[in-house]
């Protein structure tokens, strides 16, 4: 499974991972908050999203950021917003660097049964 | 005029000892500490990984044949020692004396999980670690009665003693509830329950603290795996319930979660006939050696169907203490071994994640 080597909380602006396979992401704590996928944000049952991403504010600050057991991020926002599990698998899949990007991906898959990547692991 | 020995011809001779887990001899993986020469004799420790290390007597007789091949060299004195590792992963304050945390899981129940849990735990403490054992099983906690029920739970300090029994620490859901009366218990309470199990008792310096699950995968699954980071998680499974892939889901879930699978271990494996001693599988035989080896998952050994185990669990002595010389003792006390090892490969491959605060 992808899991970060290294994380550095940049001031209260950007969060920066080095992944197990050496790939460097950067994400803004605004770019978080838009892909956060608590049942608040995203609908539970039919994956709808709840939260306007395009009302999240421009500049939106990390207070905090906290390891999840050995597969996720907690984060807490500026604006007060922390209910949000950033799982390390969604986090690589929101990388937004160029190469990251460009290999376009699906919309967004569920967190706990991604079958192809199940598949592969367990077979 | 005696043949003067260095220290650096101890170390070389001791380099041709590997350890067959973490595939590295043992001069480089540190294990040498206290080396004393005084003319002929030589004495050093071996610090292991775990007191439970399954090739324990190996490395000392190996590491003493190689000493004494030295020229000049007339004794050996070998010390074994034993220091566990923790779990490299975030630092939780709540815990901070608990070097690894394992959970024990199934798929159904009534797989013997919570046995199987005792007698592990109980194992580890009889070959020298400090042990805590966790009963989160809301809907059936059994391990009052498998530990014997000592009493009244007690605060102090605003936290919960645990129970100590048969030389280890222990909790139960079941202290929450008085006699027959059930958990009825909604997720968040469960969640809470837990987390308090976890962080609200004073579990104090241990080496292992063994995670007795609820079947299946619920709430209690994933308060454990975002309260705490695990060392990894013991799958408990019948020949046939692999079969029939529900151990699997457990396994999956876990996986997702990256929480390492240290092994699975096959239990009411076979039951040898009191009166033929003859060898029946009731269950069908292998199915979970089978799961393993396709999953590349390390097989940890299968437990026979044995009256004494039922008994004695039912008695309040998990066999390995009360029984220590019976087969299905000396069953329980090789698995913990192999878990004991894999913990320790575990540990020694993880790296320690932080998460490191810069100024902007």
């Amino acid at each position: 499974m992808i899991a970060p080597k290294e994380i550095r909380k940049q001031g209260g602006k950007s969060l920066k991972i080095t992944w197990s396979d050496n790939h460097p992401s950067e994400y803004t704590f605004r770019l978080l908050r838009q892909n956060c996928q608590c049942a608040m944000c995203v609908d539970e049952r039919s994956g709808a999203q709840i939260l306007k991403k395009e009302e999240v504010p421009v500049a939106l600050d990390g207070l905090q950021v906290n390891i999840v057991g050995n597969y996720a991020l907690g984060i807490t926002f500026g604006d007060g917003h922390s209910t949000g599990i950033f799982v390390y698998k969604h986090l690589r899949k929101i990388c937004p660097c160029e190469q990251c990007k460009a290999e376009s991906k699906p919309a967004e898959a569920k967190i706990y049964l991604d079958k192809e990547d199940l598949k592969t692991r367990v077979d | 005029m005696p043949i003067e020995i260095s220290d650096a011809q101890v170390l070389e001779a001791l380099k041709s000892v590997q350890d067959p887990d973490l595939h590295k001899d043992i001069v480089s993986l540190g294990f040498i500490q206290n080396l004393r020469i005084c003319e002929g004799t030589v004495a050093f420790d071996i610090n292991l990984t775990t007191p439970a290390c399954p090739v324990k007597e190996l490395l000392q007789s190996q590491a003493r044949d190689a000493v004494a091949a030295i020229p000049g060299v007339e004794q050996v004195n070998v010390t074994m020692k034993a220091e566990v590792k923790a779990t490299k992963g975030p630092d939780t304050a709540a815990l901070k004396g608990v070097k690894n945390i394992v959970a024990i899981g199934s798929g159904k129940g009534g797989v013997g999980k919570s046995t199987v849990a005792a007698n592990i735990a109980v194992a580890f403490a009889m070959d020298g670690a400090k042990v805590g054992l966790l009963d989160a099983d809301i809907y059936g906690p059994s391990i009052p009665i498998m530990m014997g029920q000592p009493g009244e739970t007690l605060i102090r300090d605003n936290l919960i003693q645990p129970k100590v029994a048969h030389g280890i620490k222990f909790m139960s859901m079941g202290f929450f509830a008085q006699g027959d009366q059930p958990l009825i218990w909604r997720g968040p309470m469960a969640h809470r329950a837990v987390e308090q199990c976890l962080t609200d008792v004073e579990w104090g310096d241990l080496d292992y603290l063994f995670v007795d699950l609820p079947p299946g995968t619920g709430d209690v699954h994933l308060t454990l795996v975002q309260t705490v980071p695990l060392a990894g998680a013991v799958i408990v499974s019948t020949p046939q319930d692999l079969g029939l892939t529900i151990s699997k889901k457990t396994l999956r879930m876990l996986q997702e979660t990256n929480v390492k699978i240290l092994g699975i271990v096959e239990n009411m494996s076979y039951y040898l006939c009191t009166h033929c001693n003859e060898r029946e599988n009731i269950f069908g035989h292998g199915g979970a050696k089978d799961a393993s080896l396709k999953m590349g998952i390390p097989f940890l050994g299968e437990i026979p169907l044995d009256t004494a185990i039922r008994k004695n669990s039912d008695g309040g002595a998990p066999i390995v203490i009360s029984e220590p010389k019976s087969a299905s003792a000396k069953i329980y006390r090789d698995i913990a071994r192999a878990l004991a090892a894999q913990i320790s490969i575990a540990n020694f491959n993880s790296v320690k994640l932080e998460v490191v605060e810069e100024p902007a």
